[in-house]
């Protein structure tokens, strides 16, 4: 009996004992697995065959005691390439300078390979055992930078123009004009446009500018290789010079905190300048209609022009190609407040047929001093 | 919208052609037949394809038209009609009608404004001590227009100056965006002459797109607008630089020459055929100012040449078009890889609209395009480097609209590697969107609109599918199988003392694709389903001539279904101008607040927040008031704050400063 209570006793002894050295091996690599997450990116998403290759990768790596990485390395190829070692990041974020060849890119290219893979593996002790956390950055490999929206598979912005409607990276504006940007992007691949529309307004745009966000934009990419975004309407209420700006935010290499504008290659800014006083010389004019469409009889009016003499009502019609050219035209006496399109002109027009029309104020001097917008509008007889 | 970009910026031209009018003029017209013993309706009297009928005064054997303004010089057909009760319309003279040119005229005008400031306040942890505590800023637009006989001159300059150079590209204080200089002979058979400076290229096609750079332009036309012939030597790349490249590009790698030449060679019905050719030939790198790209160094070249035919029918309701290009382009860089390659791309288009020889159905007007774009893979255009190639595009867009009521709908398929390569992937977008607007006829005196204003309602439906074969997964580095659905409501109102809108947005996506692995290590993850939802409200009121107020709102939240990850975007804030002393003290505010979140359905990720707010008040004393010739003066106070809260401390900060300052302007035109 004592003997059978003895060995029951080793038993659960021994089981306890092993129970609480697993435990303690535990606890022991629960020690040792400080660092609980790791990722990188990069403004650069392509490499290029045709030039040096010189990047930054951002890592950003969490943990409770320090970072460890052995080296940086390009994993996906049939024997992987080191390109940097030992790194040890003193804080969450460290930046990582790296140079590839443009030879070295070729022979990636002529080994039938359309993506890379840097990796670096992070522990937080150098003799950790294997283990740690991979944070991997992808590259897509082209021949070229301007080939790259053609040969790259990969979602990735290549290039990024704004403008305004002139066409130009800087505009002077009269106060209370309207002024909208013009954002155009080449990329390769398909997928979703993100980003930020951004403004720092006068005195905001000073020293370090401030910007706030106008709009977010998330426009799914129905067509290949390019695409052209509007801006919200921009204000030019204040004097002065406005910062603008488009962030794009690529989630598949951010860290993660994707609200910040990135540094470079995703982002573009321009700038506009507000006159402090309009030079009044033509007054916005309003064209309007009693109905849609446009009848034989449809009563017309517009706002009225101090010092206008003549009223010149036009219509034009674009075909093809070709800009607008002038159909028809009414003119009318300053005293006339509205009428409706007169025989002479309807006989112009065909119906069903589309028009472009506006109203001109003319002073003595055969000069235009108020004018509407050029609107659409469509004939019914 | 490219075309659209061409016809809104040919507009603009028009608008620059018809500023200018003419001084009183009395023009006699006599009855070259007798009217008609019947009951007589009306005369009217048509001149240039105006109406001027409000202006005859009859004589006994004619009308006499005094126009007090309203038509340039030059020389019309004028038609003096008889309008009869019983329907019939008689011609009683058709003749010339030349109105002189004035002698010579000068219109100018100039518009320019200096703005001095000092930085009186400022945060203490914003590192200022690289930065001037003052500024000056300021712009200059100007432009004239001088006409003397047959000789036409014009020239038009904007100019920015900061001594902070915030903005510019190339950085300098000074900086030209736009000018030009030109001159030219217009005449009866015809006008030619020379422009200089900031030089757009009207077309918009497989060769030239959205190009506008400093350069040289020779150009001619005869008067019908049915012989356009044009030559040009411009930089390639964009600048405002004011040292370099004013007249003529330095570098020779900076250089582009072409050319243009539109034909119409029938007299009697010049849209029934345009025949055009273009050529264009230069290098440079793919940037400029307004560019971001990830490559700015290399430089490429090449020359491209192109033919267009163009044909109107059936009273402008039948629209062919077609374009063939060919280009002999290096794209991998000159002096690098593989030279230049040659390569070809060509465009065709259908388009029909209602008419007077295509009926209606029932709707007040539509339009059926169809069209077909194949882009080669080595064809480029060094005036349309983001043309998208190795592309063949179909297209099929149907436009109609009765009433308040439009629909838009479009079809479009998309392919790549059009050569079929062995070594290419081949990638197929395939969409469809309809889109439909209504803005109904309400009375804003009764009902509920004279309180929510004049409605406008949209809503759309779009569907984008992207595939790849499964075969080529190792070709791209991806796997590409997923549907887009996008759905989307709006309203919109106006209203004399405010205005509103509401929108709302679904984006779905059903993601089928499948890890792809190379070499043992996975290169391609799938993101997963995924959803976004957009909301955004935007309201403006103006209650009186001093108060505006405009809010706006837009909410964001977008979803990656597979892993659980959310983010969520909120942007909200006003924007206010208050007139305390109208025309004297005036107050602009605003507040804007962006919150971020980042939540991870993995718990060994980092669930991440932002916080910013950005507020902005100006008071503006208008110490000068403007008048004429006279200069103005405005006192200003301006204060700015900026806070980011961020849940990585190293992206926090807090910024705010206080600046006063002064601005001179004069804006004036010539009045005589």
């Amino acid at each position: 009996m004592k003997k059978l209570i003895h060995t029951q006793l080793q038993r659960r002894l021994t089981s306890l004992a092993l129970l609480l050295i697993g435990c303690c091996a535990l606890l022991s690599n629960a020690a040792q697995a400080a660092v609980t997450s790791a990722t990188g990116s990069s403004a650069t998403s392509v490499l290029v065959a045709n030039k040096n290759n010189n990047f930054t990768i951002r890592w950003q790596v969490t943990t409770t005691t320090n970072r460890f990485s052995r080296e940086a390395s390009v994993i996906n190829l049939a024997s992987p390439l080191t390109l940097n070692g030992v790194i040890t990041p003193a804080g969450d974020i460290t930046n990582e300078s790296f140079s590839i060849s443009g030879a070295q890119v070729k022979s990636w290219i002529d080994a039938g390979l359309s993506t890379i893979i840097i990796r670096r593996n992070f522990t937080d002790l150098s003799s950790a055992p294997a283990g740690g956390i991979n944070a991997d950055v992808r590259f897509s490999l082209s021949s070229s930078g301007l080939r790259a929206t053609r040969e790259s598979g990969a979602f990735a912005v290549q290039r990024l123009q704004l403008s305004f409607s002139n066409q130009t990276s800087l505009a002077v504006v009269e106060p209370g004009q309207e002024l909208f940007g013009y954002l155009d992007v080449d990329f390769s691949g398909t997928g979703i446009l993100e980003g930020y529309w951004q403004l720092s307004e006068p005195g905001g745009s000073d020293a370090a500018p401030l910007f706030r966000t106008l709009k977010l934009e998330r426009q799914t990419l129905s067509s290949l290789q390019h695409l052209r975004l509007p801006s919200p309407r921009l204000p030019t209420g204040k004097t002065g010079k406005y910062l603008l700006r488009f962030c794009v935010i690529d989630r598949n290499t951010t860290d993660g905190n994707a609200f910040n504008c990135p540094d470079e290659g995703k982002v573009v800014t321009v700038a506009y300048q507000v006159l402090a006083a309009p030079l009044g010389q033509i007054e916005e004019m309003q064209l309007s209609a009693d109905t849609q469409p446009i009848g034989p009889a449809t009563p017309l009016h517009w706002s009225p022009v101090e010092h206008a003499v003549v009223y010149q009502l036009q219509i034009f019609q674009a075909a093809g190609n070709n800009a607008p050219t002038f159909v028809a035209g009414m003119l009318l006496p300053s005293s006339t407040p509205g009428t409706s399109l007169s025989t002479l002109v309807l006989d112009k027009l065909n119906p069903h047929q589309q028009y472009l029309w506006r109203i001109n104020a003319l002073d003595s001097q055969g000069r235009v001093i108020g004018q509407s917008e050029m609107t659409a509008m469509t004939y019914v007889p | 919208m490219l075309v659209k970009s061409g016809r809104l910026l040919t507009s603009c031209g028009l608008l620059l052609c018809s500023l200018q009018g003419h001084a009183a003029e009395t023009i006699q017209l006599a009855f070259q037949q007798p009217l008609q013993d019947k009951a007589l309706e009306s005369i009217a009297v048509e001149i240039g394809g105006y109406d001027v009928t409000p202006f005859i005064e009859r004589t006994d054997d004619g009308v006499i038209v005094s126009l007090d303004s309203g038509l340039e010089a030059g020389t019309y057909q004028a038609y003096v009609l008889a309008f009869y009760s019983d329907g019939e319309i008689q011609t009683l003279s058709e003749s010339q009608v030349t109105i002189a040119a004035s002698g010579s005229s000068t219109q100018w005008n100039l518009n320019s404004t200096l703005s001095t400031q000092v930085r009186v306040a400022e945060d203490d942890t914003t590192d200022y001590r690289s930065v001037d505590h003052r500024q000056s800023n300021g712009a200059l637009s100007a432009d004239s227009d001088h006409r003397d006989g047959n000789i036409h001159t014009s020239a038009r300059l904007q100019a920015v100056y900061d001594n902070l150079h915030q903005g510019h590209y190339p950085d300098s204080e000074w900086q030209l965006p736009e000018y030009q200089a030109g001159i030219a002979h217009e005449s009866d058979a015809g006008t030619a002459g020379v422009q200089v400076g900031n030089y757009a290229h009207p077309n918009e096609d497989l060769l030239f797109s959205g190009y506008q750079r400093r350069g040289v332009n020779l150009f001619a036309n005869n008067p019908e607008q049915t012989l356009k012939a044009s030559l040009f030597g411009t930089a390639s790349e964009t600048t405002n630089s004011v040292e370099q490249d004013l007249f003529w590009p330095e570098k020779q790698n900076n250089q582009t020459l072409g050319g243009t030449l539109a034909v119409s060679p029938l007299t009697d019905n010049p849209e029934r055929l345009t025949l055009g050719a273009s050529y264009v030939d230069g290098k440079g790198t793919s940037t400029g100012s307004g560019f971001t790209v990830l490559d700015d160094e290399s430089i490429y070249g090449g020359h491209s040449w192109g033919f267009t035919l163009d044909s109107i029918w059936l009273n402008r309701s039948l629209w062919l078009h077609w374009q063939k290009a060919q280009s002999s382009f290096d794209s991998d860089g000159l002096d690098y890889g593989d030279g230049a390659l040659d390569d070809d791309a060509d465009k065709w288009l259908v388009q029909l609209n209602s008419g007077p020889d295509l009926p209606a159905f029932g709707v007040d007007q539509w339009q059926l395009s169809a069209q077909r774009q194949r882009v080669g893979e080595y064809f480029y255009s060094i005036a349309n480097l983001g043309l998208p190639g190795d592309l063949d595009t179909r297209q099929l867009a149907l436009y109609a609209n009765k009433g308040g009521l439009s629909l838009n709908t479009e079809g479009q398929h998309q392919q790549n590697n059009i050569e079929d390569r062995a070594d290419r992937a081949t990638l197929t977008v395939r969409y469809f969107g309809l889109d439909l607007n209504y803005t109904p006829g309400v009375d804003l005196q009764s009902g509920p609109w004279r309180y929510i204003g004049s409605p406008s309602y949209t809503t759309y439906y779009h569907v984008t599918r992207n595939s790849q074969p499964r075969s080529d997964v190792l070709l791209s580095g991806l796997d590409v199988d997923n549907t887009q659905r996008e759905y989307s409501v709006g309203a919109s109102f106006s209203h004399e003392r405010w205005s509103w809108g509401l929108n709302y947005a679904l984006v779905k996506t059903d993601d089928r694709s499948d890890p792809v692995e190379q070499n043992g290590f996975e290169i391609y993850t799938p993101v997963g389903d995924t959803e976004n939802h957009l909301t955004s409200l935007q309201l403006s009121w103006f209650p009186n001539e001093r108060l505006t107020l405009s809010p706006t709102l837009q909410w964001n939240q977008y979803k990656e279904l597979e892993n659980d990850n959310a983010y969520k975007t909120l942007n909200a804030g006003i924007d206010g101008q208050y007139a305390f002393i109208p025309n004297k003290l005036l107050m602009h505010v605003n507040y804007f607040y962006g919150h971020y979140d980042n939540r991870y359905g993995d718990p060994d990720s980092l669930d991440t927040q932002q916080d910013n707010h950005t507020g902005n008040l100006q008071l503006t004393w208008k110490a000068v008031e403007a008048k004429r010739l006279k200069p103005g003066m405005d006192w200003f106070l301006k204060g700015n704050y900026g806070r980011q809260d961020d849940t990585i401390d190293a992206n926090d900060y807090e910024s705010w400063q206080v600046r006063l300052g002064f601005s001179v302007y004069w804006a004036g035109y010539n009045e005589g």
